[in-house]
Formats: structure tokens, C-alpha cells, sequence
């Protein structure tokens, strides 16, 4: 069959992308982890990096690295390696922490036995820093497949709307091409390609990857149960490296757990509290007015008068604020809805025994489904609606939130003991009362790490899910989908038009507000609930 | 003193008519794993005794664990049935509760907030008395002053009292305890048993029947007025000892000893 070979064909363009970039990545992951973990100065440097890093929407990044790597590589090879280049820097910080937290926590002896036996720091990388850090590097990179394959199908369908060429292989490409011309058929057989392809790529090569790794591991460290399959469909969304960072970097901000008995919640003095989020605010507007200066005096460079380049710099700034708004908004109320729907859902799956059996297999299935591959369907089957571009938006955006937060809260109300358990059943709590007082709270921890997750998704997907063009043979009038306004539109927008202006400050505005909001928020928020919400007898 | 190693003697001796409080019938548990059956349980009979507290002890593994949850309806046997009062327990039997080995208090209630969660299902409290029962049982646990106070904040003794005075709050006819002071470092687990008996075994008590489950040979001899001692798996009882002893009862003396040492030459 023509199509399936075809298609086999771009799966394997596809995943030959994904195999350089976590190559790329594991490479990169041990030479920044290892050094991080053996050198103070370093760690203190690395490590506040890799935090923004993770927490910024690198796709906005992916049209100014598309230009970039074209310039320098006119063609295919340029296009193929922004794309890898765009998995890698998704793949990498998470196993980049992964390796650090592992040799930062080989035990004293084998570095004792090291210095006795004089080993040199090359032989000490070889044969103790990377065995020791396999495990580690293997169960993170199952995470790291699942947050590339995200980035794979987003960049493949991205550079089909770009002004560059796009890529001439990749079954992003077929999904979006298909969906484009309205070839349904082929649409749906590329998916379930693409699914066979994820599930396979799980069970041949990730599974045996991490059960392979496992031979390296020192001393007698806890793993998760690997009885209970969640854990390993957990493991392809949970991101655990993201969740040890913010506790390593938390460290400094925490207090130190009080011994002897006194009220709860000393209250803290407020004005410290305000006094570090308005730190915060300041800094970030100072990176804002500092890139404007920037944005501006560098064309100057090229000819044109300083004042008027930034006062049009700054006139573009306000555009980009009140899209920012918007977008902003656009997050947060699909994350509520999707909180809505994930939580309910996921302590129901998690509580009863008959349902976790049938839901885990499914969702194994469902979840191999990138959310932007979802989007011309939706797209063209909403396209009659006035409202249709925020519909698309909205479940694009929701569907890319969802996996995240149910695996997460499944996982949460999993891990608490069993003896708990026991005790709400022998209390013959209510349904009610076990979910408020018990399940809930229980998830707590785990869902925050859940929410920052599918939080910082959400930006990224807005690039692709609020305005989305496919310029097939060059007939680019009116895109297939696009809301009012909002970011990630002007992103795209800006990157069609060449006004690089513009995207520079979109994405540093973007980046600036999501890594401010990381810190002021979302940190304090995962402090507090680790501190009481974790079982830890 | 008197050494009782006849096994069928408490089956039988239920009183004419009158429904015993627990009786434990011929049960038995088994696994089957993907390539073999695993026996837990054999065959395992008795009956509780009203104002009793029994010791269960058997090496570690050999299922005492699976029987307590038997007892307390959160697991099916594979044979034979337990009843309360005549009547087979299926799921959790409300005249029942439990002690745990690590305590499972929720970390985000305080002490207080603990012990009142066990009762909310009593809907004929109003929320002062269930304050009050909860208050009550806090201090009769020694615990008074820590009310307000987290798990996380309290020592592994304190979480243990915490656990014992939601049980006492409860009031449950049949009280199990499993391994109630493993986790406990040796001078705690001590000085906690030294109370614990005279806390649930009183006259205005309403627990009838205690039953604690323990590897802790001493444990057993020092706090039970009567000790199951099982085989390793698959269990069986082995012997059924009534220990005789006043109390306090003194850990040093040779009447101790002789029921350690019968104890330990059953068990080796």
C-alpha cells in the first residue's frame, strides 16, 4: 500500500529527529549535570538556568531559530536541524537535572574509594559519573520522548506555515498536509500510524532502555513501584526532574522544619513576602525595557533615527502587552476547565480498581496523540462558527493540558498508603468526606507539579493553537484558524510578515511574565503543599 | 500458671446460644502469582473473649497481617468466614477498628482534626460533642496541649498516642492493633506499652477484645492476657497460651522467662 509505506517512510524521517536530538541531549544532559554536580560555582550558575529554561515557551523561540539556522544552512539541512535543535532544547534540562541529581547523590564511599585508588577525572566520568547516572538519564528520557514528540509534530506543522521552505518528510507534515487538502482518510491513517509508532517506540525501546539502565544503579535508592502500571504511563508525562529542581532550588526560600511544637503557620512578616515578588516584577520589567533599548539600537546600527526606532519599539511593546492579556486569560480559564474535568476523573480512575484497569490501557492509547495534530479537524469543522478560532484554541489548548494533570493527580491519590486507605474504609467515611478530606488533599502535591506542567504546555501550544496557516503551494491567503488576539497569534503574525521587531519582544515579553510567574507563584505554591501534603511518616 | 496448648479448646467454647463477639471459622488465604499459588493462610480458628487482649505472633511474612485484615473485612479469605456476633463479615464491620504499624494519620489534619475524622460518620454527634469525644480521648492519651499540632511536628511515640486516642474516641467493641510499636524506636515502644494496656482494657471501657499482631516475642508475653502463636507460612496455630501473670507484670522474672522460652522453642 502506497499511503502506509508513505507514511511508514515519514514516521521514520520523523523519528530519526527525535533519536539525534535525545542523543543530543544525553550528550549535553551529562557534560552540564556532571560538571553542575561536581563544581560549586557552576551548580550555582546551572541550575537557576536550566529553571528558566524549563519554564520558558521555547516554541515562541522556534521562528528566530528557524531564520537563524537557514541563514547558516540554506535548505533542507538548515529547516531539519532547527527542528531537531527545537526537540533538543525541550528533551534536555529535564535529563540534564536527571544526571546531576544522580552523581550529586553517589555515595561518599565510591568517591572515597576513587580518591584512594587515585582515579583520574576522566576515568572517574567514564566509569563512575555516567554508569552511575544511567538509571536516571533512561527514566527521564521516557519523559523526554513524550515532551519532544510535542515539539516534533508542533515544529514539523510550524515550518509547513513559515515563510522558510518546510520539511520535506515528517509525519507531522502528512497529518497536517492530509487535514489540509481535506484528505480525511489519510488524515485518520496518519494518526493511528503516528499512535502505533509512539506505542511501539514505549514498549520496545523505552521500556527495555529503562530496564537496561537499571543494572547501573549504586546502592540500595527506592524506585517507583513498578508494580502499578500507572507508574509507567506516569512516567512518560510526570516530570519528575522539574519537580526535585524546584525543591533544590526551593531550598533557599524554605524554612527549616520546626522540631518542637509552636502554631502551624507562624504568620510570616508580609512586607518580606511582597517586598521579593515586587523584586521580581522590578527585574522583569527591567529585562523588558532592557530589550526594548536593545531592539531599537540594533537596527540603528543599519541606519535610522534612534528616537523614532524607540518609539515605534515601544508603541509594538503595548501591542504586544494587550495580546499578552488576552492570552494570558486564554490560559487560565482552559486550565480550569481542564482542572474540572482532571480531577474528578483522575480520583475516580485512581479510587476504584475496575475503572484504573480499563482507563489505563486507553489512555496509554489516547495520550500518544500530540495536541497540535488534533488541530486542522477541529479547525475545519468549527471554521463555520464566528467563535470557531477560540473553539479550536480552547480544545487544543485543553487537550494538551489534560494528560498532565490526570496522570498526576492519578499518580497522587496512588501513592497514598495503603494503611490510609484502610483507616478511611474502617472509618466508613462517605464518599464525600474520603474525596475532602482524604483523596484531595493527598493529590494535592502531585497536582501542582501536574499544573505547572500543562501551565507551561499551554503557552507553547498557543504558538501553533491560536492561529494557524498552511501555505500549501504558496496559496497562504486566509489561515485555516485563528482567534481575535492574543500571543501566540502575533507571534506567528509577526514571524510571516519578517518583522523581527516585533517577534523579539513577543517572545521576551512572553518568556519574561511565564518565568516571573514561576517563581512568584507556582514556586511558593509547590513549597507549601510539600511541606504539608506529603506522607512521609 | 497454666500452659494451654489445646487449639480447639476456645472454638468450642462458645456459650450455649448466645452469639460470640468474634469468631474466626476455618479461614484460609491464598494467592495465585502468575506462575505458582501462594499460601498464606492454611486453616486458622478461634474465637475472641470478652475483656480479652490477645497477642497474634508469628515470624515476619507469615501473614498475621492478612489475618487482622481479614478480621476487619478490608480482605476476603479464599476459605472459611469470620463472624461478629453471629453474623459473617463482609466488608468493613462497623464494630471495628484499627491501629496501625505507621500510624496513617493524614499530614494536613492536626491532632484534633485527626481523631474527629474517625468519628464524622457518627451523624448523631453534633460537632461540639464529636470536639468533646475527640478532646477527651487527646487527653486521656496524654497528649492535652498538642491539640492543635501537625503529625509532621510530633515524634513517632506522639503519632502512635494520636493513632490510640482515635481509636479510643471511636470506641469500637473489637480494637486491632498491627504491629503497633515496630516503628517505634526501643525506649517509646517501651514506655508506651507500659500505658496502653490500662487504656484500653478497663471496666468502663468499651473495647471488649483487644487483638495486636507482633513479631516482639517480650512484647507479647509483657502486654497480652493470652498469645495465638502461628507458624510461618503457609499459618497455622501452633499454640494457644493464656498468660497468667500479674500485673505490671516484671520483664526479669523466671515466670516471664518460662513463657518466652516455651515461646521461642515453638516458634524455632
Amino acid at each position: 500500500m502506497n499511503l502506509l509505506s508513505q507514511l511508514i517512510v515519514d514516521t521514520a524521517y520523523s523519528w530519526v529527529r527525535m533519536g539525534l536530538a535525545l542523543f543530543m541531549s544525553i550528550l549535553f544532559s551529562w557534560a552540564i549535570g556532571i560538571t553542575a554536580a561536581r563544581n560549586r560555582t557552576a551548580e550555582r550558575i546551572i541550575l537557576p538556568v536550566l529553571d528558566v529554561l524549563q519554564s520558558i515557551p521555547i516554541l515562541g523561540f522556534f521562528p528566530v531559530v528557524l531564520v537563524i539556522f537557514v541563514r547558516l544552512l540554506p535548505g533542507m539541512a538548515g529547516i531539519n536541524l532547527a527542528v531537531i535543535f527545537l526537540i533538543f532544547t525541550s528533551m534536555s534540562w529535564n535529563i540534564a537535572f536527571g544526571v546531576y541529581e544522580s552523581v550529586k547523590s553517589i555515595p561518599e564511599y565510591y568517591l572515597d574509594l576513587a580518591n584512594l585508588e587515585r582515579i583520574g577525572t576522566w576515568r572517574r566520568i567514564t566509569t563512575l559519573y555516567i554508569p552511575a547516572s544511567w538509571a536516571r538519564v533512561a527514566y527521564n528520557s521516557v519523559t523526554s520522548w513524550s515532551v519532544g514528540l510535542f515539539y516534533l509534530v508542533s515544529s514539523e506543522i510550524f515550518t509547513l506555515g513559515s515563510q522558510s521552505d518546510h520539511v520535506d518528510h515528517g509525519i507531522g507534515v502528512d497529518i497536517a498536509t492530509f487535514a489540509g487538502n481535506g484528505l480525511w482518510n489519510q488524515y485518520v491513517t496518519a494518526i493511528l500510524v503516528l499512535i502505533v509508532a509512539v506505542l511501539l517506540t514505549r514498549l520496545f525501546f523505552l521500556s527495555q532502555f529503562t530496564t537496561w539502565s537499571e543494572k547501573f544503579k549504586l546502592g540500595e535508592e527506592s524506585r517507583p513501584i513498578k508494580r502499578d502500571p500507572i507508574y509507567k504511563l506516569y512516567s512518560w508525562f510526570n516530570v519528575t526532574a522539574r519537580l526535585r529542581l524546584f525543591a533544590v532550588l526551593a531550598k533557599r526560600t524554605r524554612r527549616i522544619p520546626r522540631l518542637n511544637i509552636s502554631p502551624p503557620y507562624r504568620p510570616q512578616n508580609s512586607w518580606d513576602k511582597i517586598s521579593r515578588a515586587v523584586k521580581y516584577v522590578i527585574a522583569g520589567v527591567l529585562i523588558i525595557a532592557l530589550g526594548l533599548a536593545l531592539a531599537s539600537a540594533i537596527p540603528q546600527l543599519v541606519g535610522g533615527n534612534l528616537g523614532l526606532k524607540l518609539a515605534s519599539a515601544v508603541k509594538d511593546e503595548g501591542i504586544v502587552l494587550e495580546a499578552l492579556a488576552f492570552s494570558f486569560v486564554r490560559v487560565w480559564y482552559v486550565y480550569l476547565i481542564a482542572v474540572g474535568i482532571s480531577l474528578p476523573l483522575g480520583i475516580m480512575i485512581a479510587t476504584s480498581r475496575k475503572l484504573f484497569e480499563i482507563a489505563t490501557p486507553l489512555l496509554q492509547v489516547i495520550s500518544a496523540i500530540p495536541a497540535p495534530a488534533l488541530l486542522p479537524p477541529l479547525a475545519i469543522a468549527f471554521s463555520a462558527l464566528s467563535f470557531g478560532g477560540e473553539l479550536t484554541a480552547m480544545i487544543v489548548i485543553l487537550l494538551g493540558m489534560l494528560w498532565y494533570l490526570l496522570f498526576n493527580i492519578i499518580s497522587g491519590v496512588r501513592s497514598i498508603p495503603s494503611e490510609v486507605m484502610e483507616m478511611a474504609t474502617l472509618s466508613r467515611l462517605s464518599r464525600w468526606e474520603s474525596w475532602k478530606h482524604v483523596y484531595i488533599p493527598a493529590a494535592l502535591p502531585a497536582f501542582i507539579t501536574g499544573s505547572i506542567t500543562a501551565v507551561g504546555g499551554a503557552w507553547n501550544t498557543l504558538i501553533v493553537a491560536e492561529y494557524f496557516n498552511i501555505s500549501l503551494s504558496g496559496a497562504s491567503g486566509v489561515p485555516l484558524t485563528q482567534v481575535s488576539i492574543g500571543i501566540g497569534k502575533l507571534i506567528d503574525i509577526a514571524d510571516l510578515q519578517g518583522n523581527l521587531l516585533l517577534l523579539g519582544l513577543s517572545i521576551l515579553t512572553m518568556s519574561t511574565l511565564v518565568v516571573m510567574f514561576n517563581i512568584i507563584v507556582w514556586r511558593r505554591l509547590y513549597n507549601r503543599t510539600t511541606k504539608r501534603y506529603v506522607y512521609n511518616r | 500458671m497454666t500452659l494451654t496448648q489445646d487449639v480447639s479448646r476456645n472454638v468450642a467454647s462458645g456459650s450455649a446460644g448466645e452469639p460470640q463477639l468474634l469468631e474466626v471459622d476455618h479461614v484460609g488465604l491464598s494467592y495465585v502469582t502468575e506462575n505458582r499459588k501462594l499460601e498464606v493462610i492454611d486453616d486458622v480458628s478461634f474465637n475472641a473473649n470478652i475483656n480479652e487482649f490477645m497477642g497474634i505472633l508469628a515470624p515476619s511474612g507469615a501473614g498475621k497481617s492478612s489475618l487482622l485484615r481479614i478480621i476487619a473485612g478490608l480482605q476476603e479469605p479464599t476459605k472459611g468466614e469470620v463472624r461478629i456476633k453471629g453474623k459473617r463479615v463482609v466488608g468493613p464491620a462497623k464494630e471495628v477498628f484499627m491501629i496501625f504499624q505507621n500510624f496513617a494519620l493524614l499530614p494536613w489534619k492536626n491532632v484534633q482534626e485527626n481523631v474527629e475524622l474517625a468519628l464524622m460518620p457518627m451523624k448523631e454527634l453534633t460537632p461540639d460533642e464529636r470536639a468533646q469525644k475527640a478532646l477527651k480521648a487527646i487527653s486521656d492519651v496524654n497528649l492535652a496541649g498538642f491539640e492543635k499540632a501537625f503529625p509532621g511536628e510530633l515524634s513517632g511515640g506522639m503519632k502512635q498516642r494520636v493513632g490510640i486516642a482515635r481509636a479510643l474516641a471511636l470506641e469500637p467493641e473489637i480494637l486491632l492493633m498491627d504491629e503497633p510499636f515496630s516503628s517505634l524506636d526501643e525506649l517509646t515502644a517501651e514506655h508506651l506499652r507500659g500505658e496502653v494496656y490500662s487504656l484500653l482494657i478497663s471496666k468502663d471501657s468499651p473495647i471488649h477484645t483487644v487483638i495486636m499482631v507482633s513479631h516482639n516475642v517480650e512484647e507479647v508475653v509483657e502486654l497480652v492476657d493470652r498469645v495465638l502463636v502461628l507458624s510461618n507460612r503457609p499459618s497455622r496455630i501452633l499454640a494457644d497460651i493464656h498468660i497468667d501473670l500479674p500485673r505490671p507484670r516484671n520483664k526479669k522474672s523466671d515466670e516471664f522467662y518460662r513463657y518466652t522460652d516455651k515461646i521461642y522453642s515453638l516458634l524455632v
